[in-house]
């Protein structure tokens, strides 16, 4: 097969941006339903309502940009190390 | 002054105008539950059969013959439809499966082709004349092919990375704290889970479903405003250029959708091929 490197671009970093992206959404979500949902059982368990449904959403959310903040730096560190021995080659 | 009639009013007809009294008819969801035809009882289940199974049969049977008919007599020197069929298969390969999925992508050319050029061609269903109703924006579409992709990457992943590692290397990702993972790891397992694959359907539902909603409106009133006074022609003028220019826009965001959906797909599938590091 002809030049592998040309044919096929760095199809990890592409598709980890592409990835990051749309995942951040998901994130939010899942970080929404998850902990907005913990705190409305808790809710009903213990009384307070509103306010464990507040701070559950609210941790949710405030979890998953975290969490996308540190696969960001993640990735960014990846791709300064590559960079940084392809410039060494 | 007359008193404007409720557009749910019995008296009023389907579509009013501005002279019949009745109030601007503003399209809802109920534009997108169309009459059945016909529904079909076989093996005790119904089949309802309508505008939207037919448009999405005539799709799915425009796409198959076109693809059959660019590769039939496979020749050196493509004519105009081979090659058509040819860009249509690289624009695929190339801008979809190699660049997400690198060198495995190529065996994913079809399923990813067919996505999308099924997709591509039910959204663009909204505003072909005739048709002018886009298949995916009836949710059970957007739905069932999520669902055949999540089994897809779901399956891949387990055989590719073992059944726990494509769990774990999902749920505890690189450089966040240990301690941190008892909060994230529930939260990424229900991401993987859930969250992907209901936004993956929803995105491609929710745009080609406001997008028909919006066409809709404009549409309706171009007409309802439609009448001999500086209002009236005024009025359904700019709705009428409105319509246009959102048609214009509206395909945009049908064949960028169709890309998207196709996109997320290959991204999906590739991380199930190698994982996280």
């Amino acid at each position: 097969m002809k030049a592998d490197g040309a044919d096929f671009p760095n199809s990890d970093d592409s598709r980890e941006t592409a990835d990051m992206a749309w995942r951040s959404v998901s994130n939010l979500t899942a970080g929404l339903l998850l902990y907005g949902g913990l705190g409305w059982f808790l809710g009903q368990k213990f009384g307070h309502q509103n306010a464990f449904i507040a701070v559950g959403s609210i941790l949710g959310i405030g979890l998953a940009l975290y969490l996308t903040y540190a696969r960001v730096s993640a990735m960014d560190r990846n791709t300064t190390t590559s960079d940084r021995s392809n410039d060494q080659q | 002054m007359s008193v404007v009639k409720f557009s749910g009013d019995t008296s009023c007809p389907v579509t009013p105008h501005l002279n019949s009294g009745c109030g601007f008819p503003a399209p809802n969801a109920e534009i997108f539950f169309l009459e059945p035809y016909t529904t079909l009882h076989i093996a005790g289940m119904d089949f309802v059969i309508g505008k939207t199974s037919i448009l999405a049969a005539l799709v799915a049977i425009i796409v198959a013959t076109f693809f059959l008919a660019a590769s039939r007599p496979r020749k050196m020197v493509p004519g105009k439809l081979q090659s058509l069929g040819e860009q249509a298969y690289l624009f695929v390969r190339d801008q979809i499966a190699r660049e997400v999925i690198g060198k495995d992508g190529d065996r994913f050319v079809p399923f990813l082709g067919s996505i999308f050029f099924f997709v591509w061609i039910s959204n663009l269903m909204g505003v072909i004349p005739g048709a002018q109703f886009p298949i995916m924006s009836s949710l059970a579409f957007p739905v069932s092919l999520t669902l055949m992709v999540y089994i897809t990457y779901m399956y891949i992943g387990m055989k590719h990375q073992g059944p726990i590692k494509f769990f774990t290397s999902a749920m505890f990702p690189p450089g966040v704290p240990k301690a941190m993972y008892v909060l994230l790891a529930p939260l990424e397992l229900l991401q993987l889970v859930v969250t992907r694959p209901v936004t993956q359907a929803i995105r491609l539902f929710a745009n080609m479903f406001a997008g028909h909603l919006l066409l809709t409106t404009f549409t309706l009133a171009a007409y309802y405003l439609l009448s001999p006074s500086i209002i009236g022609v005024l009025g359904s003028v700019t709705s009428f250029g409105v319509t246009v220019v959102l048609t214009g826009f509206e395909m945009f965001i049908q064949g960028l959708q169709a890309f998207i959906f196709t996109l997320l797909t290959a991204v999906y599938i590739g991380g199930s091929l190698h994982a996280e590091h």
